[in-house]
């Protein structure tokens, strides 16, 4: 609906039926209240609010839009060409792309001196802002079709933040950015699966287990393992790209500061040439 | 004097008359022999009765479609064509009943073959049903293979089939679907109208009964016209040995009898009496009517706006709808069998269904969306179908503000 739609609107159904009937059904009226701005503005306005914290407060970070915007387009973009099906994705990503972008703003505050706490205030942050997206973006009207968004996102959310904190795990050595890519995208799919499996056991068990297609099991997985990698790759890029989001990343990753440069040797000071005495006389 | 014999038994017949009676002793018996071995037209077996007897019958689309089970089959047959590019699927299409009806198949997709051993020998080195392929690059997932004629074993003796079969593969798994395009068929007059009257047969259960078919019903003049089990129009029916149909109501059986082992199938029926009840239709264009759940299984041809059907009770009908062409249909959903349609001697029954169709919307909210359903719905809020070949177009929406048009669009199925 266009956001400015607001008040009575008449809605008709056309088919040719034939002989059998009128090719346009009646008008039927509805009284179509517009959403109101306040709760649709409610994540991004959330976002500014992290921006004036006092870390935050430098150009370096208004960067998190970019990230934030690609995603928005991405999905405006892409909705045309999927099929209707796949619609309240949509909102997921929209919700998990706010949470991500609310904890690279406060990683500052979500670093701890232990590797677990950090993960558990990673996921407590990614979940209440995702939540906080997601929910806004909803009407008092719940349908079936709202909570199989939720539990995805509530998948999404839990699987990026294990994902995360496995990665900084194995890349604590070293911060190396293509790295970090793939084992994130590894991770992903792994714990998509781990998490996937069990239900998928269970329909089997019920099916009587004589039929098992395993695409059946792993092309949605992966598929959604790749979706959830998708919308974490722009804070990643943003990552690599921004000294300031990248010291973010690297704390919430626990990995080790690099070494400071080493300087160069210094070459033996050679005392400036004294004025020829003969001058001096 | 001659004393006249008065006496019951005959007198000796004169040598003419007794070669007379035994001449037509003998055609009257040949006749009855004859009769008993050829097809027995529509016609009468008693008063009451009517014989029809089926002829076999290929149609050019399927009339009815069979989800055949696949058994993977891991190890090579005994003699196998020569080898193919491509994968090579092995299996068996499992027919239920006789285990005898199993036959063994080897597919070469890439190929677009299919070998299929019907003598249930191992060998399927004899030729191949072909089925265009148009993709030679990329894998195969489905084809179909026409003109397939079977034999298959039931408790009656061995059946025709002729079907198109559809392999897919599903993952790792094949299926296959039989497009069945043989039927039996007769002609039968009740009250002077003609019928096409037949059997359409489900897979076979091995009983060689065909209480597992669909009857065929429809006016003689309609019998070109092609059919399906599911088109929704009602041209077949459950089979039903207590039938009303054309007013009167019936036993139906299928007798069965074989001709060089191939069963021939006939149906008689016989005229029942049955206290009848004012049924009272007040939609336009219906053509048909099926009542079941009841006494009787109810077939309404055409039917006027008042009835006499069987007193009973029945689930909700079954409905087809045509006027010029456009047809349209109402198949009851299980949701609606708690509704039953009484029928009683006394007080008329109303079923408030038929035309004309209504192109229905609701309106919901979903969010920031606006959820539309659509429906085409009856007199009686019904919900019809459209009979359209291959896939129909969609129906479209409108959406005005202040009669400007804000929005429009196609309804998806779902």
């Amino acid at each position: 609906m266009p956001l400015t739609a607001d008040g009575p609107l008449a809605v008709v159904a056309s088919y040719d039926i034939g002989a059998l009937g009128s090719k346009d059904g009646p008008r039927v009226l509805y009284d179509w209240v517009k959403p109101g701005m306040a709760s649709l503005l409610l994540p991004w306005l959330a976002i500014l609010a992290l921006l004036a914290l006092t870390p935050n407060r430098r150009a370096a970070a208004w960067l998190i839009w970019l990230p934030l915007g690609c995603l928005i387009a991405i999905n405006k973009a892409a909705q045309p060409l999927l099929p209707s099906e796949t619609d309240f994705l949509a909102d997921a990503i929209t919700a998990l792309g706010a949470g991500l972008g609310a904890v690279w703003l406060l990683s500052n505050y979500l670093r701890r001196q232990y590797r677990f706490i950090t993960f558990l205030c990673v996921l407590l942050a990614l979940a209440g802002f995702s939540v906080l997206a997601f929910v806004s973006q909803q009407t008092l009207s719940l349908s079936p079709e709202t909570f199989e968004v939720a539990i995805a996102l509530a998948v999404s959310v839990m699987t990026t933040a294990v994902a995360l904190g496995f990665c900084g795990l194995i890349c604590r050595g070293r911060y190396r950015p293509f790295g970090l890519y793939v084992w994130l995208l590894l991770l992903l799919a792994v714990i998509w699966l781990v998490i996937a499996a069990p239900f998928f056991l269970i329909q089997m068990i019920a099916q009587g287990g004589d039929f098992v297609d395993w695409s059946d099991f792993f092309l949605p997985v992966l598929a959604a393992a790749a979706v959830n990698f998708a919308v974490l790759l722009p804070f990643l890029i943003l990552s690599s790209a921004s000294p300031f989001f990248r010291e973010r990343l690297k704390a919430l990753l626990h990995v080790k500061p690099e070494p400071p440069p080493v300087p160069p040797p210094l070459a033996p000071s050679v005392p400036p040439p004294l004025p020829d005495a003969a001058l001096k006389a | 004097m001659a004393k006249r014999e008065t006496s019951f038994l005959p007198r000796p017949w004169p040598g003419n008359a007794w070669t007379a009676w035994v001449t037509l002793v003998v055609l009257l018996l040949s006749g009855l022999l004859l009769l008993a071995a050829v097809p027995v037209p529509s016609g009468s077996t008693s008063s009451n009765a009517v014989l029809v007897s089926l002829e076999y019958q290929e149609a050019e689309r399927a009339v009815v479609n069979w989800g055949v089970p696949v058994s993977a089959q891991i190890t090579p047959f005994k003699k196998e064509p020569a080898a193919a590019s491509g994968k090579i699927i092995r299996g068996i299409f499992i027919f239920s009943g006789a285990a005898s009806n199993s036959i063994p198949f080897l597919w070469q997709p890439k190929a677009g073959r299919l070998y299929l051993d019907t003598n249930r020998t191992q060998d399927l080195t004899g030729d191949p049903f072909k089925a265009p392929v148009a993709d030679t690059t990329g894998p195969v997932y489905e084809q179909t293979f026409t003109n397939v004629h079977l034999l298959l074993n039931t408790a009656s003796g061995i059946s025709r089939v002729l079907a198109d079969i559809l392999l897919y593969e599903y993952g790792s798994q094949s299926m296959s679907t039989f497009e069945v395009r043989s039927f039996w068929q007769g002609k039968l007059t009740l009250q002077g109208r003609d019928w096409q009257a037949g059997l359409v047969q489900y897979m076979p259960n091995g009983s060689g009964s065909f209480d597992n078919s669909r009857l065929l019903l429809r006016p003689w003049e309609r019998r070109n016209q092609p059919f399906n089990t599911a088109d929704g129009l009602q041209a077949t029916v459950p089979f039903s040995r207590k039938l009303f149909l054309d007013g009167r109501a019936w036993q139906l059986e299928c007798l069965t009898r074989s001709h060089d082992a191939e069963p021939s199938p006939a149906l008689q029926f016989t005229e029942q009496s049955a206290p009848l009840g004012e049924l009272k239709i007040t939609g336009q264009f219906v053509q048909r009517v099926i009542l079941a759940g009841g006494p009787f299984l109810v077939v309404l041809d055409q039917p006027a706006a008042s009835v006499q059907v069987p007193a009973g009770s029945y689930n909700q009908p079954d409905i087809a709808l045509e006027q010029n062409g456009a047809a349209a249909y109402c198949v009851s959903s299980p949701s609606q069998t708690g509704r039953r349609i009484s029928v009683s001697a006394n007080t008329p029954a109303v079923l408030n269904v038929g035309g004309p169709l209504t192109n229905s919307v609701t309106v919901s909210r979903e969010g920031r969306d606006l959820d539309l359903d659509y429906m085409l719905v009856g007199a009686g809020g019904e919900s019809y179908k459209m009979a359209t070949n291959g896939l129909p177009k969609p129906p479209a929406f409108a959406v005005y503000k202040d009669d400007k048009k804000i929005g429009s669009g196609e309804f998806e199925y779902g």
